[in-house]
């Protein structure tokens, strides 16, 4: 009789060690996948809750496809720190919430726990409430929710195969328990009636194999279905970029602020027949000491010739002059200065600023915006007018030329002039600051001059 | 070869039960012991082979380190981010770790921009994704305030995981003091602001397809 003939002959198989060794292994497998369902299962009865996990970021002891029990965690128990807990949280799309499966490493001073999943490399980068912990895992079920997963993922290939392998499994062992019966009737009447065992071992294994699947059915579908997802997590940073305000140096006059007129050489009134010139401030010179021309009224305030005072004077001039020159660029203008114009630092296209008509400075309502023009020489030619509107105050004025500054005739201007070398105020000029030669002389012709307010 | 004896075969039938009874407890008790006994997080075991792993090329240099910041300056720098993942999931950038000066945190507005080419080393060839839903430059204040975590993170980039996939984000920084008066601006002397930049991916979570 072949092995074929009347389907896998229980004897011939259980008969040869490969046969014996396969059914062994088939019952194995199959009671083995009974029990692990009803681990999984049975202790839904007692209020655990049951998931399976669909990622592997706590690989190597949790993967995918095992199932994980849990117990509640109610809010007075205290969270456990290095053990698992399942929590929720909102998924990466943001429109639903998923249960993860992650280890708590630590509690924070706030009241929030870090988490991280056993195999990533960062702790999870949002601490969790205790309220997000949702249960603490007791039970790890091995492999027994793969078919879940299968199936989720519409992987039907490993569902087929798994679906088959098992039906393998059931005819064999159930061939193997028909052998045992067949067994045991020889051993109990050592006698071999062919037909009835044979009739009777095909009927126990139709039955073996409808208890089998039954249970296979029943059992997967009492296995928990919820989702714990192990997410993975891994961060890169750029630490500690910085940004570091280093504007230049203040503009202060400092100790040159009483100061309407100072030179480095000399103060001259051009002549002794001007009566016109009036300076609202102290005149001052450093280390020059001439200062020449003036009736004692035409000065309201000190004439320091190179003393103390005016040495500290022509200190602070020269670091008011340094400043200056640090001051960053806002732009570059035409020579001709003319127009409104905006605070900031300027220089000249050319190496000189002129004003020959009105220039106007805007400080947009900022009493503190500051203007300061930069050239080799400034000029302001005759009847120029500069003109502060909005809030701009000459104190926050100033000119800096590396050579020599001209005041015209009839000028009307603002801010602290300090040049180099010469300055100069011509005729019937009139202007709000100061006029500074750091290294020359200060030439004044019939001016009206006053400190800045 | 000889045929299994009677015994044996009896021997077979009635210890599958048993020894598979015994397997599935042995399994279980064994997996949760391991799993779930409180365990101290270790660096460098498990994680070491982990299958994500995000690397920049900024060999932990701060990308940005501006000194002798002045009004109206500007500036750029890039960095490649590179994903070593096995399994999909989404790479989402946010700032961290604000640390406040004089509300000099107000006044420095960096936009992130997600595109293709340039390096840490150099911007150039950097060619930005058009986002039309990007925020653009916005201060670091409000940056901390309101991207300051990955579900609230910009710039996304979703990973096939692929391992080797990188892109490179461009880093544009202005010194803003529009609207400020100079006496404002002078008391911002010496002020240093400065705050992380963070990559982070996140998958298995369902993010960009496969769990």
């Amino acid at each position: 009789m072949g092995l074929f003939a009347r389907g896998i002959s229980t004897i011939a198989l259980r008969s040869t060690w490969l046969g014996l060794i396969a059914t062994s292994l088939a019952q194995v497998y199959l009671i083995l996948l009974l029990a692990l369902t009803a681990i999984a299962t049975v202790p839904l009865l007692l209020g655990w809750s049951g998931s399976v996990v669909e990622s592997g970021s706590m690989q190597p002891k949790v993967s995918p496809g095992d199932i994980v029990l849990s117990s509640a965690l109610p809010a007075d128990s205290p969270v456990p720190v290095g053990g698992v807990v399942e929590f929720t949280r909102p998924a990466v799309d943001g429109t639903h919430t998923v249960t993860v499966l992650h280890r708590v490493v630590k509690g924070n001073p706030d009241g929030t726990f870090v988490t991280a999943g056993d195999a990533n490399s960062d702790v999870d980068s949002t601490p969790i409430s205790r309220d997000q912990i949702t249960g603490q895992a007791r039970l790890l079920v091995p492999y027994i929710g793969l078919p879940i997963l299968w199936v989720g993922a519409s992987n039907l290939a490993a569902v087929a195969g798994w679906m088959v392998a098992t039906l393998v499994a059931t005819v064999l062992a159930s061939t193997a328990v028909s052998a045992a019966r067949h067994a045991k009737e020889e051993t109990d009447d050592h006698a071999v009636d062919e037909g009835s065992s044979s009739s009777d071992s095909q009927a126990s294994r139709r039955a073996v194999l409808g208890v089998v699947l039954g249970t296979v059915v029943v059992g997967s579908s009492l296995l928990p279905r919820e989702r714990l997802t192990a997410a993975f997590t891994s961060r890169t940073s750029s630490i500690n970029n910085s940004w570091t305000v280093r504007l230049p140096p203040a503009l202060n006059p400092g100790r040159l602020t009483p100061y309407v007129v100072f030179a480095g050489r000399s103060v001259v009134n051009d002549g002794y027949f001007d009566f016109s010139t009036y300076l609202d401030g102290s005149v001052g010179t450093s280390p020059g000491g001439t200062i020449q021309g003036f009736y004692s009224w035409q000065i309201s305030g000190g004439v320091d010739r190179d003393n103390q005072v005016a040495r500290n004077a022509r200190t602070d001039a020269l670091a008011l002059y340094a400043s200056l020159e640090k001051q960053a660029k806002t732009q570059v203008l035409k020579s001709r200065l003319t127009g409104r114009v905006s605070p900031g630092t300027y220089e000249s296209k050319t190496r000189d600023f002129s004003v020959e008509d009105t220039l106007t400075l805007d400080a947009k309502g900022d009493q503190s915006a500051v203007f300061v023009f930069r050239a080799s020489d400034i000029t302001l030619r005759e009847s120029a007018y500069v003109s502060l509107v909005n809030g701009a105050k000459a104190a926050n004025v100033y000119w800096l030329a590396a050579k020599s500054i001209v005041l015209s005739q009839n000028s009307v201007s603002s801010g602290t002039f300090i040049a180099r070398s010469s300055a100069s105020s011509e005729r019937y000029a009139d202007y709000t600051g100061r006029l500074v030669s750091l290294d020359g002389d200060v030439l004044i012709d019939r001016t009206t001059a006053r400190r800045p307010a | 070869m000889h045929s299994p004896s009677i015994r044996a075969q009896k021997i077979a039938a009635w210890s599958a039960a048993p020894v598979a009874v015994l397997l599935a407890g042995g399994l279980v008790w064994q997996g949760s012991q391991a799993a779930f006994t409180a365990s101290t997080r270790n660096a460098g075991n498990a994680w070491s082979t982990g299958q994500v792993v995000l690397t920049d090329d900024d060999n932990g240099v701060a990308g940005f380190t501006v000194e002798n910041m002045l009004p109206g300056d500007t500036g750029q720098r890039c960095i490649t981010v590179t994903s070593g993942s096995t399994v999909p999931g989404e790479v989402r950038a946010y700032v961290a770790n604000l640390a406040e000066s004089k509300g000099l945190e107000d006044r420095v507005k960096l936009e992130v921009e997600v595109g293709e080419g340039g390096s840490f080393a150099d911007c150039t060839g950097f060619v930005p994704e058009v986002r039309p839903d990007a925020p653009g430059p916005l201060p670091l204040s409000t940056l901390a305030e309101v991207n300051n975590s990955y579900a609230t993170g910009g710039a996304t980039w979703t990973t096939e995981g692929t391992p080797g996939e990188s892109k490179t984000y461009r880093g544009s920084w202005e010194f803003d003091t529009t609207g400020m008066t100079q006496q404002e601006i002078d008391a911002l002397q010496g002020a240093r602001v400065s705050i992380d930049l963070v990559w982070e991916l996140q998958a298995g979570d369902g993010a960009g397809g496969t769990p």
